[in-house]
């Protein structure tokens, strides 16, 4: 029921800005759309308040405690991005940087994009959560070279090049993993209920190169270093709201996809080692993006690092896995989600004032735009872990979760490169937002209110989440550990 | 039958390894999409089960029909004829696909089955093209020949259902054309398709 209502209201959305003809018409109704969508989360939410799963269309749809998580991420991110980008793609209109036709060529891109995000997230079968990550790709190439210049269309054709490979690398480890359990029913083999089900592989070797190739080729997709060299292009060069969807949602949906195989051959004898990919690849992402935080010299660049950093955090955080550790992880996914969002689109809103990118060009914030200064402020707040947004808490328990199985470099490396990611971003926005050039004066610019209503959204989303820690919200993601740890 | 129709694949990756004009670069994909085609027809005929003929003509429609016409409308449009400078020239280019190749068959010689095999060695050629060669339009063609290697796989591995099957067959349709339509961009935009000019985004 709920997925037909999900499916039309998709079609609705994805359909209007081929029909109508006028652009305000199209924003309106993926405003309301996304706001539909949030409340049927919400209510599938309230029926699996107790643990459990929902299956529909013949065990196709499988929703859990753990695809809930990701599902409220979506739907909310949605509603916040899809409020923002009506006022964005009006003013690009308004200033003749894109045309009218192209303006419903961004909503129906974008509402497709996230239709692939929600098909990730509800579907069983392993196969075609791989479509749904392969038709984000198609989705977003055009998205990241929506602004058809010499440097977007570079990082869309990198984006392209890299990710194609990377994700048909993901496609080869699926066939070989499904390969390697083979006598078994032709209709069951390929879903996810029953592969967890069912661990009697016929060949460990096999799994084994499966699985690998599936961590590095989806990994490809979710921005883990060393496979991360397209991310900083592609979400600099985007539009800023497209920029805050790929890297809150994408990246986590990516690693989603990987857990759910990580899941199912996790208990088998002979694949414990495979925990170690997950640490490795995270302690990689954390040490190759904090060091490239400290020099850089464009602000989206420097969000855009800052992902491959959180994503790091949320793999290490997973392949601890102890159960505080891999609360901390999935709670470190839910805040990411808005709090990069919140950076990203107020790095949109700065952008779109200043026309540039680059960080010494940009003084004395505090001045110029008010309202936007204390939420880049409070955003790096929340983003670097500062105490009391929600994820202190998620990396404080990932430090505890290492130091509970005794991995103490890892705790040291961790740490470290925590300290270095809050020294680069203090650098660089206490300079942006404070900084006073001599014998210069700055004058208010009118455009700071503009756009401000999404950038609260999202803050009231994270004090929320910092509020309800302790009932609701521990209760659902402590589902879900359930079903990673057990 | 099989046996013969692998090793046209074989040699036509070869063949397009080492080869400069980019017309030459597409009869030899053709070659290979329609020697996979007859693959899928003749495995559906010993077998009789439906979902390779579907395979199959979904194969020989959107590689050997569609594409190709895609392709030399586009080399028309563009003008161009040939890649000028390779990366890697084309005596190193056949060597690096012969130890391709020997590496394929010579790490699984214990397996019997052939297709994942030349799989393997097309997914070898198909990113050397996409990395070796300067012109967008020859890494879009590496694209294509590492998605003929996934459909190798897919025939030998494993039953899917057909709407699956056919998912991942339109999806790889789609990524093609958004890459050709990119190229266009990519041509207005800087005068031309060489990467070489890809040069803005350093750290």
């Amino acid at each position: 029921m709920y997925i037909v209502v999900l499916g039309i209201l998709f079609l609705i959305m994805t359909m209007t800005p081929l029909i109508s003809k006028n652009i305000k018409i199209s924003g309106l109704v993926t405003i309301l759309g996304s706001i539909s969508v949030l409340g049927i989360v919400l209510k599938i939410i309230t029926l699996l308040y107790d643990g459990g799963a929902l299956n529909y269309f013949n065990e196709f749809f499988y929703i859990d405690s753990l695809s809930i998580l990701q599902l409220l991420i979506i739907a909310s991110i949605n509603v916040i991005v899809s409020i923002y980008s009506r006022k964005y793609i009006e003013n690009e209109i308004d200033e003749k940087v894109i045309s009218n036709r192209r303006g419903k060529f961004y909503y129906f891109l974008f509402n497709f994009f996230v239709f692939f995000l929600m098909f990730i997230a509800l579907t069983n079968n392993i196969v075609a959560m791989w479509i749904g990550l392969e038709g984000t790709t198609l989705t977003t190439a055009f998205l990241i070279g929506f602004n058809v210049n010499k440097n977007s269309l570079e990082s869309a054709w990198k984006y392209i090049i890299i990710c194609s490979i990377g994700i048909g690398i993901g496609l080869i480890g699926i066939l070989i993993f499904v390969n390697a359990y083979t006598n078994q029913d032709a209709n069951q083999i390929l879903k996810w209920s029953h592969l967890v089900k069912n661990p009697n592989i016929q060949n460990i070797y096999a799994i084994k190169i499966a699985f690998t190739l599936i961590f590095v080729g989806i990994g490809t997709k979710a921005g883990l270093a060393p496979m991360h060299t397209w991310l900083p292009d592609a979400h600099s060069e985007s539009p800023s709201p497209v920029s805050a969807m790929m890297s809150g949602v994408l990246l986590n949906l990516a690693l989603y996809v990987i857990l759910r195989f990580y899941l199912i051959i996790k208990h088998v004898p002979g694949l414990e080692n495979t925990k170690w990919l997950f640490i490795i690849f995270g302690c990689a992402s954390l040490v190759i993006s904090s060091f490239s935080i400290l020099r850089q010299t464009n602000y989206k660049r420097l969000l855009a690092f800052s992902s491959v950093e959180n994503i790091g955090i949320i793999a290490l955080g997973l392949g601890v896995g102890s159960k505080i550790a891999v609360f901390g992880a999935l709670l470190h996914s839910l805040v990411h989600a808005f709090g990069k969002s919140l950076l990203f689109l107020t790095a949109g809103n700065i952008l779109s004032a200043y026309k540039t990118k680059r960080i010494d060009k940009i003084n004395a914030l505090i001045k110029t735009m008010p309202i936007n200064a204390v939420f880049l402020i409070l955003g790096m707040l929340v983003i670097t872990g500062a105490p009391p947004f929600p994820a202190f808490f998620s990396e404080y328990y990932i430090i505890v979760g290492t130091v509970e199985t005794g991995n103490y470099i890892i705790t040291a490396l961790y740490s470290f490169c925590l300290l270095l990611v809050f020294a680069g971003f203090l650098k660089v926005f206490i300079k942006i937002v404070f900084n006073n050039e001599a014998g210069e004066k700055y004058v208010k610019i009118e455009e700071d209110k503009e756009n401000t209503l999404p950038l609260a959204l999202c803050f009231i989303s994270i004090i929320v989440m910092s509020l309800f820690m302790n009932s609701y919200l521990s209760s659902m993601i402590n589902n879900a550990v359930s079903i990673i740890c057990d | 039958m099989i046996e013969a129709l692998l090793t046209i694949i074989l040699i036509s990756s070869i063949y397009m390894s080492g080869v400069r004009r980019i017309k030459l670069l597409t009869g030899g994909f053709v070659f290979q999409s329609a020697a996979i085609g007859l693959i899928a027809f003749k495995l559906g005929y010993d077998t009789g089960e439906v979902h390779y003929y579907v395979l199959a003509l979904l194969t020989i429609i959107t590689k050997v029909i569609i594409m190709p016409l895609i392709i030399n409308k586009s080399v028309k449009k563009l003008k161009i004829n040939r890649e000028m400078e390779l990366m890697v020239n084309a005596f190193n280019s056949y060597i690096l696909t012969g130890t391709g190749i020997m590496i394929a068959f010579g790490l699984l010689n214990k397996s019997h089955n052939n297709f994942i095999k030349t799989g393997i060695a097309l997914f070898i050629i198909g990113v050397l093209l996409m990395v070796a060669r300067k012109k967008a339009i020859t890494q879009m063609l590496g694209f294509l020949i590492f998605e003929n290697g996934i459909v190798l796989f897919e025939i030998s591995l494993t039953k899917m259902s057909f709407v699956i099957e056919a998912g991942i067959v339109f999806e790889g349709l789609m990524l093609a054309l958004i890459m050709g339509i990119m190229i266009f961009h990519i041509n207005k935009t800087f005068d031309s398709i060489n990467t070489d000019s890809f040069e803005n985004l350093k750290e």
